[in-house]
């Protein structure tokens, strides 16, 4: 191996060693628990209260549940961990809600602090953001649960019907968010390609083989990630050719 | 409704209990970034309390626009099944169409007299399975990625890669998912819209000097976005 190895700042030196196997620990514990614990009501009510089906309603459960599942369960924790990291992932995949929430959070806070998740300082801010949500949400979730009936009959219908669009709005923002974050107008045409890789792959997934569509996020990640591969290829061609200054 | 009723009691029971494994795991991840944030001196406590209110906020808006969907899904499995899968591991559309299979495959309707305790069991079990590979995914996937990344970051050159792959992993995510909640003209209006508050919201909150002015930026655009759509779509 003749690769020269960077010195890491001690900083670097801590989160490598220390704070990363430290999340995997976390992690790993946290996520087999929650493997458990959530099975029990379902294990609880079979084995204590007898409220069982036959076997092969069950069967006919996981196949049709797996059919639409399966997509996504391999490839969507890996779509947005480049945005959450490692530790955020852990944490969006147990409370849920991670496209629709952690995510924009994750983004928001990123950008508010001007840190990459990829820096030991981006990781810090991305978990002290993304526990401040989750424990927002579930005290807003427990209100909704408690008194939603009320609140929804308060709402015109007007408002009501608006919530329709508060997805894609959200996605709206955050667009304009990440293109601000990232220069401003002048970094549009760099960032033109991978939209367009995720068009083309949400066309194909959806609607030429709309059997994949569990798959689609993680190809969009994957082709334009690929793609930003060979830029960054040809950009480190292009400063060695340059001489150094 | 009489099999959801008489167990959604024991069933909020369970779900203290998963919401509270949700509260120790974020309480275990906060106290191993703070630790090491005050060995290594990264983020100063003005930062940190900014970093938590921008988290508190940002998730306020997309609390809100669940409601909707949470209260048909009250009204098909109750409210602590609700809450259950809605504040741990799944997300209200989800859990919607997993409890929706649930009953098609028993061959049942919600609510029915048919809708029995029995089916009402595999109608949750339908709904955990529906989530629980991705904790599988997680635990097996995260650590190889990471060192991944660790490796990349060792070697040296003039160019990192690090903002390549950020770049190119957010828009490609972005974008996909833009497609899939595409739906009519009044799309594309809501998206140009909550995008141009998006900038002039932001402008202003950096007039004012006040990082959680900045926070609010986003729940601003989802306002003027839902608002515009609703227009187009009434027009």
């Amino acid at each position: 191996m003749s690769e020269n190895k960077t010195s890491l700042s001690p900083a670097e030196e801590d989160y490598k060693n220390n704070f990363m196997p430290q999340v995997h620990r976390i992690g790993r514990g946290t996520m087999t628990l929650a493997m458990i614990l959530s099975f029990l009501p379902v294990a609880y009510f079979i084995i204590v209260k007898g409220y069982s089906l036959p076997f092969s309603t069950y069967l006919a459960g996981i196949v049709s549940v797996s059919s639409i599942g399966i997509g996504m369960w391999l490839s969507e924790p890996e779509a947005y961990w480049p945005v959450l990291g490692s530790a955020g992932t852990y944490i969006a995949y147990l409370s849920g809600n991670v496209g629709g929430m952690r995510f924009p959070v994750a983004t928001t806070v990123q950008k508010n602090m001007k840190a990459d998740i990829t820096t030991p300082k981006g990781q810090v801010v991305t978990i002290v953001g993304i526990v401040a949500s989750v424990v927002a949400n579930l005290i807003i979730l427990l209100v909704i649960v408690l008194a939603g009936e009320k609140i929804l009959s308060v709402l015109p219908d007007v408002v009501t019907a608006a919530f329709s669009f508060v997805v894609i709005s959200m996605l709206g923002a955050m667009m304009i968010m990440n293109i601000q974050g990232r220069g401003g107008m002048k970094a549009v045409p760099g960032i033109l390609p991978y939209i367009a890789i995720a068009i083309v792959v949400w066309i194909f997934c959806n609607k030429v083989f709309a059997n994949m569509f569990g798959w689609g996020m993680a190809i969009s990640v994957g082709a334009s990630v690929a793609f930003g591969y060979t830029r960054y290829r040809s950009d480190l061609k292009k400063s060695e050719a340059a001489p150094a200054k | 409704m009489e099999a959801v009723n008489s167990m959604n009691g024991t069933i909020w029971v369970f779900a203290a209990i998963l919401i509270s494994l949700v509260l120790v795991q974020s309480f275990l991840f906060l106290r191993l970034a703070l630790n090491f944030n005050k060995k290594n001196n990264l983020v100063n406590a003005v930062e940190m309390k900014s970093a938590a209110q921008t988290g508190a906020i940002a998730a306020i808006g997309p609390s809100i626009s669940s409601i909707v969907i949470a209260l048909s899904l009250i009204a098909m499995v109750g409210s602590a099944t609700t809450f259950m899968r809605c504040g741990v591991i799944g997300a209200p559309g989800w859990e919607l169409f997993m409890a929706n299979i649930a009953a098609q495959t028993a061959g049942v309707e919600f609510g029915s007299a048919e809708f029995t305790p029995a089916i009402f069991t595999f109608c949750i079990f339908c709904m955990v399975f529906g989530s629980a590979p991705y904790f599988i995914n997680t635990m097996v996937m995260l650590k190889p990625l990471d060192n991944m990344v660790e490796k990349a970051k060792e070697k040296k050159s003039k160019v990192s890669f690090m903002p390549y792959l950020s770049s190119s992993a957010m828009f490609g995510l972005l974008g996909y998912s833009i497609c899939d909640y595409f739906k009519s003209a009044a799309s594309i209006c809501a998206i140009v819209a909550s995008g141009l508050a998006y900038v002039l919201f932001d402008k202003f909150a950096q007039k004012t000097g006040k990082p959680i002015v900045g926070s609010f930026s986003l729940a601003v655009g989802m306002i003027a976005g839902m608002i515009v759509g609703q227009i187009i779509t009434m027009m």
